[in-house]
C-alpha cells in the first residue's frame, strides 16, 4: 500500500480538470493495432506527456493495457452471444462497443472484467491473463461506471466516490484522510465538488453520472469502461459526459464505451467494435466501419449518414419514420 | 442508556431506592457485606436480564441492519435466511424430547445456523449465486421449518409441551440466568465486532453484486462471512431469548433515519439503540402485570405502530 500513498498527492498536480470541448483533446495517434494477430507493441509512444514518468498509474504506459484473444461466451450450448473476439487497445484509446439490443455488449464487458467467465479465449490486462488474477487486483486495472441505477440505501455523494478506494485497500482497512482527499480531488476534477454532502439518491440523473465517474478516477485504474453511459440523459448531459468521457482519454486512461448510438462513436472518434446479430465481431478505425450499408445492416432500418460541415463529422440520421 | 439501566435495576415487583443499587452493586464489587434478599434479586435476577435484554436486542437489530445492507432491501428481517424458523425447530425438538434447558438452547442455535446453512447450500447446487436466489432458498428453508414446526406442535402434548413450545416462540427473558449470558457472550463480541470491522465493505455491498465486484470485492466470500456472522448473532440471542420479532426490522430503520445508511455510523447506533429498546421492552414486561408478558406481543404493538410512523417520516422527509 505503500506506493498508493506516494501516489496519491500526485494527484493535485495533475490536469485532471476535463478539457471543456473536443477540439482542445490532443488527437492521438493509436498505438494499437486494427489487427489483433500482431504482436503487442512494446516501442515507446512520443505522444507520451511527460508527466507520466512521475505518476506510473494515472498514466500508463504506452504498451498493451488491455487484449481480447478470440473470446467467445454462451450461457448454454444452443446459443453463442459471443464468438471469436479478439482486439487490442492502448492508454489513451477509445474503443465504442456497437450492437443491437441483445447483442452481448454488457457479455463483452462483463468478459473483460471477468465477472463472467469467458467459455473461450482469454483477456489480457497489461500482458497478464485474467482468469489467473483476483478481483482486487482486476479492479485496480479495471474501473467501471454502471449504467444509472439509484441505489437501494441512501449515501452522501463523497461517501460513495470514496468507494472507488476500495481496490487500494487491505480487507478490514477503512477510507482514511487521504483517501478522501483523492476523493474530493475527483470531484473537483468534475466540477462537481458544490455536491460533496448532497444525498446521491437526491441529486439529478447526469449528475449522478458525473459522481460515477468520479468514483472511478478515485479508484485509479488503467481502464475505464462505461456502460452506456448516457442512457436516461438528457440532450446537455450527454455532451457533457461524453466530453468528460474524451478528457479521460486525453489523460491515458483506455476508454471502453458500449452505446446504442452510432452518432456518440463518430462523435468519439478512435476504434469501433461491432457485436452483430448473429454473433459476429468487427473492429476497426470508427469512421471506416461506420458506412451506411453497414449501419442498415446492423440496425435493420433505413439511415443515412450525412456529412455535416459545421460539425466537421458524418451524422447518422433516421431519414424518416414509417 | 445508563439511566434506563438504573431505572431497569430499580423498578419490579421489589422495586428498590437507587441508592440501595449502587450499594449492592458497590459491595459486590468490593467483596463486601452484601443484603442478603435485596443482592438476590439484584444480581442474580434483574442483572443478568438487564444484561441479556441489551445484548439480545442489540445482537438482533444489528444482524437486521446488516441483512438489510446485504440483500439492499430495508424490508429484510434476520428472519430472512431461516434463522428464527430453525431455532424454534430446534428448541421445540428439545421440549418434545423432555430435555432441559441447557440443550434446549444448544439445539436452537445449532438449528438455527443449520436453516442458514441450507439457505446459502440451495444457491450452490443450482449454481446459481445471485441475491435473489439467496431470497428465494430463505423462503425455501423458513417454509420447510415453518412446516416441520407444525408437525411438532402436532404431536405435542398440548397442556405441557404445546405451552412451552408457543411460550418459546413468543420470545421471553424471564428465566435468564447469568452462566447463560456469559456463555452467549463470546459469541456476541466476535460477531459484533467483525461486523463493525466490515461495516464499510457492508457499504459496497449495498450498492449491489456487480458494482461490488468491480470495487474488487470477492463478494461470495465476504457476504459468507457476513451472512454468517450475522446469523450466529441472532441464533446466540434467540437461543436465550426465544424469537422476539419486530426490533431486527424498526431498529435499524430508526438508525437510518438518526444518523444516515452509511454502515460505519449506523451499525454503532443501531448497536445501542437496539439494546435500549429491548431493555425498555423487558422493563415493561416484567412491570406492567403481575406476569411477565412475552416479549413478541410488546414489541409487535409497539414496533408495528412505530414502524408505520417511521415509513410517514421517511416520506415526508423525501417529499421535502
Amino acid at each position: 500500500m505503500s506506493d498508493d500513498s506516494k501516489r496519491a498527492p500526485n494527484m493535485s498536480d495533475d490536469p485532471t480538470q476535463p478539457p471543456p470541448t473536443a477540439s482542445e483533446c490532443p488527437a492521438r495517434p493509436s498505438v494499437a493495432s486494427d489487427d489483433p494477430t500482431q504482436p503487442s507493441v512494446a516501442s515507446s509512444d512520443p505522444t507520451q506527456p511527460s508527466a507520466a514518468s512521475n505518476d506510473p498509474t494515472r498514466m500508463p504506459g504506452p504498451d498493451e493495457t488491455l487484449r481480447v484473444e478470440q473470446l467467445s461466451f454462451s450461457y448454454s450450448e444452443s446459443r453463442e452471444i459471443l464468438r471469436d473476439v479478439s482486439f487490442s487497445m492502448s492508454s489513451g484509446d477509445i474503443v465504442s462497443i456497437l450492437g443491437p439490443n441483445g447483442s452481448g455488449k454488457t457479455t463483452l464487458l462483463d468478459c473483460i472484467m471477468s465477472l463472467l467467465k469467458p467459455t473461450g479465449g482469454r483477456v489480457l490486462l497489461e500482458g497478464e491473463t485474467t482468469d489467473r488474477m483476483g478481483p482486487r487486483d482486476v479492479a485496480q486495472l479495471i474501473g467501471y461506471v454502471p449504467q444509472n441505477i439509484i441505489p437501494s440505501f441512501d449515501y452522501a455523494v463523497i461517501d460513495y466516490v470514496v468507494t472507488g478506494c476500495a481496490p487500494h485497500l487491505k480487507l478490514l482497512e477503512r477510507p482514511g484522510p487521504e483517501e478522501y482527499a483523492i476523493a474530493d480531488r475527483a470531484l473537483e476534477s468534475m466540477g462537481i465538488a458544490h455536491l460533496r454532502n448532497d444525498s446521491y439518491a437526491r441529486i439529478s440523473g447526469g449528475e449522478r453520472q458525473q459522481v460515477s465517474i468520479a468514483r472511478v478516477l478515485a479508484q485509479r485504474p488503467r481502464i475505464i469502461l462505461l456502460d452506456e453511459p448516457t442512457s436516461h440523459l438528457d440532450f446537455g448531459n450527454q455532451a457533457r459526459v461524453l466530453s468528460l468521457v474524451k478528457g479521460m482519454a486525453a489523460e491515458g486512461f483506455g476508454i471502453v464505451m458500449t452505446t446504442h448510438n452510432p452518432d456518440q462513436a463518430l462523435m468519439l472518434g478512435g476504434k469501433l467494435a461491432v457485436i452483430g446479430r448473429d454473433g459476429s465481431f468487427r473492429f476497426g478505425r470508427t469512421e471506416e466501419v461506420i458506412t451506411e450499408p453497414f449501419l442498415r445492416d446492423l440496425y435493420q432500418t433505413d439511415l443515412l449518414l450525412v456529412d455535416v460541415p459545421a460539425a466537421q463529422r458524418s451524422v447518422c440520421v433516421i431519414p424518416k419514420l414509417g | 442508556m445508563l439511566v434506563m439501566v438504573l431505572v431497569a435495576l430499580c423498578v419490579g415487583h421489589y422495586s428498590m431506592d437507587p441508592r440501595d443499587v449502587f450499594g449492592v452493586i458497590s459491595a459486590a464489587l468490593s467483596g463486601g457485606e452484601i443484603p442478603a434478599g435485596m443482592s438476590n434479586v439484584l444480581l442474580n435476577v434483574r442483572l443478568p436480564r438487564m444484561l441479556a435484554a441489551l445484548i439480545v436486542g442489540s445482537a438482533l437489530s444489528m444482524s437486521g441492519a446488516v441483512y438489510q445492507g446485504v440483500f439492499r432491501n430495508p424490508l429484510v428481517s434476520p428472519d430472512l435466511l431461516g434463522v428464527s424458523s430453525g431455532a424454534c425447530v430446534g428448541a421445540a425438538g428439545a421440549i418434545l424430547l423432555g430435555l432441559g434447558m441447557v440443550a434446549q438452547q444448544i439445539m436452537a442455535f445449532c438449528f438455527g445456523l443449520l436453516a442458514v446453512l441450507i439457505a446459502l447450500a440451495i444457491p450452490r447446487l443450482v449454481r446459481n449465486s445471485s441475491n435473489l436466489m439467496l431470497v428465494l432458498a430463505g423462503i425455501i428453508t423458513s417454509g420447510f421449518m415453518s412446516s416441520v414446526l407444525g408437525v411438532m406442535k402436532f404431536v405435542a402434548d398440548p397442556d405441557s409441551q404445546l405451552a412451552a413450545i408457543v411460550f418459546w416462540q413468543m420470545g421471553s427473558l424471564s428465566v435468564v440466568n447469568m452462566g447463560e449470558v456469559v456463555s452467549i457472550l463470546p459469541v456476541y463480541i466476535v460477531c459484533a465486532a467483525v461486523m463493525l470491522a466490515l461495516s464499510w465493505r457492508i457499504n459496497i455491498l449495498s450498492f449491489g453484486e456487480v458494482e461490488a465486484r468491480t470495487l474488487g470485492m470477492n463478494i461470495k466470500r465476504m457476504r459468507g462471512i457476513i451472512i454468517i456472522c450475522a446469523s450466529c448473532l441472532t441464533a446466540s440471542s434467540v437461543c436465550i431469548s426465544g424469537t422476539i420479532g419486530w426490533i431486527g426490522l424498526v431498529i435499524p430503520h430508526l438508525s437510518r433515519l438518526l444518523v444516515g445508511s452509511d454502515h460505519r455510523k449506523m451499525l454503532p447506533v443501531t448497536l445501542l439503540l437496539g439494546g435500549v429498546f429491548l431493555l425498555i421492552v423487558d422493563t415493561i414486561a416484567r412491570t406492567f402485570t403481575t406476569m411477565d408478558i412475552p416479549l413478541s406481543i410488546i414489541t409487535g404493538l409497539v414496533g408495528a405502530p412505530f414502524y408505520a410512523w417511521l415509513l410517514y417520516k421517511q416520506r415526508a422527509r423525501s417529499l421535502s
